[in-house]
């Protein structure tokens, strides 16, 4: 019976990508039916370095090369009050390396060619994110569960990037004639943006999913839909909502006494909205992709768990000039207490 | 060619055609070609796809700025590099009368855009051209 149950909690288990991700780690991994504190620490990397422009990669000169090494870690505790009730807080801890080169332009003098190389690290902006089971079957054979979420994403997060994106905006704006057609970040023709390593939004966003999860004797299916509802921030600038829905099969592939291990398929498609900025939506931002990789899931007794996956970009479709991932690499380790 | 005449303070574009360079004589007719300050101006802000073939480099718009400023706009076209260039004089039949020089080189960029380019009214009249490689 304890070995079901693990596997049910198993089951729910998934891979942290971001906010929601991370705090159904620890939810579902630690099981819900069991009260009381969890913690979880979630590891997402992704490296940019691929440049792409409308969907189509091309190459920059070695000069004027970019790429942004994202390493964004998630520190997740939570409180379940019952089977049904729990609350999470995520705290990402983000570190940027990056290469970027743009455009400056002055009131001065013609725009200068700058090229910046460093690192962002810091605390991104932390969320709070509630999360009710609405339905939940078990059996020994068989198990469903469908989890909502909801929660709020605070403007904690050092946002100063945007400021000077949007004044560099606001800045070419005033260039054009009045009424000239443009688009709001067509000052800045390279892939890597300011927005791009902004630690923090500035906004207050919400965040909403909903995850369901069945199983049937060693075969399990996963899947989870997130929306993203940004609102304005730091200078005006607000971020594309964004949606994603992920999931797959899995199967366990070992079931011992102490510990088990199980295999999946995951699938991802996100969908990042265009960004807005002095009032003006951008057609050079948002993007539309797809992922397959493998993930696995580890428990070991009744307080740990462990996973790690892998995305393969199947489809990239950017817009403008953007980076694009080439691959992420996710995995996490959650305890309950 | 761009002919930027202070005194007036009016702005006129006069285009013949070369393969590498634009500029033009001074007595193009104005039918050629010709934009005057205020005219609307469309920008396809990196939005068009590459082309295969490459057209003349174009200066799209020259309008004052400030108090003693120019604002040169120009599109780009991928995988080429273009060189904003002026001169104070020109002869009669068009040539430089002296040298040319870099007001701005813009970079090979795998995409089309769009460059706002800041000048000083420093002279009573200043020539500019647009050279695009290769």
């Amino acid at each position: 019976m304890r070995l079901l149950l693990l596997v049910w909690c198993l089951a729910a288990a998934w891979s942290p990508a971001c906010e929601l991700c991370a705090i159904y780690n620890s939810s579902g991994a630690l099981c819900e039916s069991d009260r009381g504190w969890t913690f979880a620490v979630a590891e997402q990397y992704i490296p940019y370095r691929t440049s792409q422009y409308n969907g189509q990669e091309v190459q920059f000169p070695p000069a004027y090369a970019t790429y942004v090494d994202s390493s964004i870690t998630h520190l997740v505790p939570g409180y379940n009050f019952s089977s049904r009730f729990g609350l999470n807080f995520n705290l990402p801890v983000t570190h940027l390396n990056f290469r970027r080169t743009d455009l400056r332009y002055s009131l001065t003098a013609p725009p200068v060619l700058v090229t910046d190389t460093g690192t962002e690290f810091g605390l991104g902006d932390p969320a709070l994110i509630g999360r009710v089971t609405v339905l939940q079957q078990r059996s020994m054979a068989a198990s469903l569960m469908v989890n909502a979420l909801a929660g709020v994403k605070f403007p904690t997060g050092n946002s100063e990037r945007l400021e000077d994106e949007v004044g560099q905006a606001r800045l070419f704006e005033s260039f054009l004639p009045p009424g000239t057609p443009h688009d709001p970040l067509a000052h800045s023709p390279f892939p890597v943006h300011q927005h791009d390593l902004a630690l923090g939004s500035g906004s207050f966003d919400g965040v909403f999913g909903l995850t369901a999860n069945a199983r049937w004797r060693r075969a399990f299916f996963n899947t989870q839909f997130q929306y993203y509802l940004r609102s304005e921030g730091t200078a005006g600038f607000r971020y594309g909502d964004e949606w994603m829905v992920s999931g797959g099969p899995g199967l366990f592939v070992f079931l011992k006494d102490s510990w088990t291990l199980s295999l999946q398929l995951n699938a991802v498609y996100d969908v990042m909205g265009h960004d807005q900025l002095l009032g003006q939506i951008s057609y050079l931002t948002g993007m539309t992709a797809c992922y397959l990789g493998p993930l696995v899931n580890f428990t070991w007794g009744k307080h740990f768990t462990a996973n790690v996956g892998l995305d393969v970009p199947l489809v990239l479709n950017n817009n403008g000039s953007q980076d694009v991932p080439d691959y992420r690499l996710q995995g996490g380790v959650s305890w309950r207490f | 060619m761009i002919v930027v005449n202070e005194t007036s303070n009016s702005l006129s574009v006069t285009r013949a055609a070369s393969r590498k360079w634009w500029w033009g004589q001074a007595l193009i007719p104005a039918s050629a070609f010709s934009l005057r300050l205020g005219a609307g101006l469309a920008l396809a802000l990196a939005a068009a796809a590459p082309v295969a073939e490459a057209s003349p480099p174009q200066i799209a718009l020259i309008q004052p700025f400030l108090t003693n400023q120019v604002l040169i706009h120009f599109d780009t076209e991928a995988n080429r590099t273009y060189a904003l260039q002026y001169t104070s004089s020109l002869s009669t039949n068009g040539a430089s009368s002296g040298p040319w020089s870099n007001v701005y080189v813009a970079p090979l960029l795998p995409f089309p855009n769009h460059y706002v380019i800041v000048d000083y009214r420093t002279n009573r009249m200043r020539f500019y051209r647009l050279q695009a490689t290769p």
